[in-house]
């Protein structure tokens, strides 16, 4: 736990976020991500993470401790755990997902990749554009082409939502 | 780069500062591979309405490479629980060939007809690439690739392919892949009668080699006189085989490097016959209730429990298949739009079908390793098959 301190035998490791916060982590949490885990391997104790920013690191840090104490037993408490890590805005699971991709920590690649997906399945593509933040570069004659060789893909109703 | 001292990592809790956080703005940027790891989890669907978002988006979804970790990951989802169906079935009274898509818990809904007109006796095969092959029994004619989730399909002239001098008994249609050749085969196997007193045999195509050989049955099965069903199941070559009773068993066989039985399953009441087997595991079989109305039934092999049920037409006897098909996005150049029968007129529109079934166009490679053997259970004087790849419209005859 983090409020330990008084843990001498267990290797230690040091993250430093883009904007300069420190946490220290055991070794042994950390290396569930790959990029942490080859600059371990090549004798690293401090890991400064440029890309990383602290909110986005707090929550990651959570997750790779609750995970490394995964059991049989506490299955259920990891699930409802994930669920809650999920449970947040667009533009948060973005941030996270971008760190995650750069730790590469594959499972929770999955889980952010899978939750994205499963968001924005039924929306409409006007809804998608706002909550990625992408301007349309498309003529309106451009667009209109896609759309009608597209037809069956825009039959029903879409969700317009941005959350 | 020396390791820092212990103790200087304190962590410092912050307030919700705005700095480094990315700005959400129009210049947010994401890595494509991200956008792609998000994208290809999405069902076919989505990924044509989302074309339209922006030219990036479009020109990613339309990469070979997309395509197959996306096709990837719909067939993953094929094992799971969430599988999707298509169920063909041929109804008594009018032996149209109907086609039904089944997503349990969803209901189950009828899929556009591949052609404007009236064949009789089709049937279906696949997928390879979730590309399924339509054909007419039983002489393997009016053969059409079809893409079920795209809605897209093609008619395929098979070049020179002619029934062998002596008259077949009939045509058996298989949709394979030659990872070697990296492309698509259709394979039309002509069947000669059998012989009298024919004692039953299995023979398996070879894709790569194109050659037949005979594998050897278990003795308990070859001598049985029970129902047999030859399919695949968890990824292996499967027998399954029951009584003609009620309350009969279904034995589930494997091939792996030797026969072996894995599963008996049962007693089931009320069962016709086996329909198929799920890549989820499950085995679907039909049934009759009391009302004789037939049902297609999801089993789990393990506690014979029944996983999901759909009451079905009143089909003609054996014309039922069940296929998993994972929604893909991989197109046949030369493909269109399969269009809703009542917005045609009939004729032109089976006129216009078949000019196009008259251009053999290349199957675009795809590089991705998917074997598929011909198989045939039969006590068969003679088999011979016919392979034409679709890329150099080449064309072997090999004999058994």
């Amino acid at each position: 736990m983090a409020s330990t301190t008084e843990t001498k035998q267990k290797k230690m490791l040091i993250l430093k976020s883009a904007d300069n916060d420190e946490f220290e982590i055991e070794e042994s949490v950390g290396v569930q991500s790959e990029t942490i885990k080859n600059l371990v391997e090549d004798g690293f104790t401090f890991v400064p993470l440029p890309n990383v920013y602290t909110k986005a690191l707090i929550k990651i840090i959570d997750y790779l401790k609750k995970h490394a104490n995964k059991t049989d037993s506490n299955d259920e408490e990891i699930k409802t755990f994930d669920k809650d890590f999920v449970n947040t805005t667009f533009d948060d699971l973005f941030e996270l997902v971008s760190a995650a991709n750069y730790l590469h920590i594959s499972c929770l690649m999955n889980m952010l990749c899978q939750t994205i997906a499963d968001r924005i399945k039924d929306k409409s593509p006007e809804a998608v554009r706002k909550i990625f933040h992408i301007n349309c570069d498309y003529t309106p004659e451009e667009e209109a082409k896609i759309r009608k060789a597209n037809a069956q893909a825009f039959e029903g109703q879409f969700d317009e939502s941005l959350d | 780069m020396p390791a820092k001292g212990k103790g200087e990592g304190e962590k410092k809790e912050k307030g919700k500062t705005q700095n480094g956080a990315p700005e959400p703005t129009s210049d947010f940027y994401f890595p494509r591979e991200i956008i792609s790891n998000i994208l290809c989890r999405l069902p076919v669907k989505s990924l044509l309405r989302f074309s339209c978002v922006c030219k990036q988006w479009q020109s990613l979804i339309s990469k070979r490479d997309f395509m197959a970790t996306h096709y990837a990951h719909s067939s993953i989802l094929q094992h799971m629980a969430t599988s999707s169906i298509i169920v063909q079935t041929r109804p008594k009274e009018c032996f149209k060939h109907v086609l039904l898509l089944y997503k349990p818990p969803e209901s189950v809904v009828a899929l556009d007809s591949l052609y404007p007109c009236f064949f009789p006796g089709m049937s279906i095969v696949g997928p390879v690439n979730g590309i399924l092959c339509v054909f007419q029994s039983p002489w393997g004619d009016v053969i059409t690739l079809w893409n079920p989730a795209m809605r897209m399909s093609k008619m395929v002239k098979l070049s020179e392919t002619k029934a062998p001098p002596e008259v077949p008994f009939f045509v058996l249609v298989g949709l394979a892949f030659d990872s070697q050749k990296d492309d698509l085969l259709i394979l039309r196997i002509f069947c000669s009668p059998a012989v009298p007193n024919y004692a039953e045999a299995l023979v398996r195509f070879d894709v790569g080699k194109t050659e037949f050989d005979k594998m050897t049955l278990p003795e308990d099965i070859a001598t049985g006189g029970c129902k047999k069903y030859l399919g695949t199941f968890l990824d292996f070559l499967a027998i399954l085989t029951w009584e003609e009773t009620d309350g009969c068993h279904i034995d589930v066989w494997i091939e792996d490097g030797g026969w072996s039985q894995i599963y008996q399953i049962g007693p089931l009441y009320g069962f016709s016959r086996i329909l198929g087997c799920l890549w989820n595991g499950d085995i679907v079989v039909e049934k009759e209730d009391d009302r004789k109305y037939n049902w297609i039934i999801m089993l789990d092999p393990m506690t014979c429990s029944v996983n999901s049920e759909v009451r079905a037409h009143n089909s003609e006897k054996g014309s039922f298949v069940t296929i998993n098909c994972p929604e893909s996005l991989f197109l046949i150049e030369g493909m269109t739009q399969v269009v809703n029968l009542q917005d045609l007129p009939d004729e032109s529109a089976c006129k216009t079908i078949l000019r196009l079934a008259e251009q053999f166009c290349p199957w675009y490679n795809l590089g991705i390793p998917v074997s598929v053997d011909a198989i045939s259970l039969s006590g068969l004087q003679r088999l011979l098959a016919a392979v034409t790849t679709l890329s150099n419209s080449h064309h072997n005859i090999c004999e058994f």
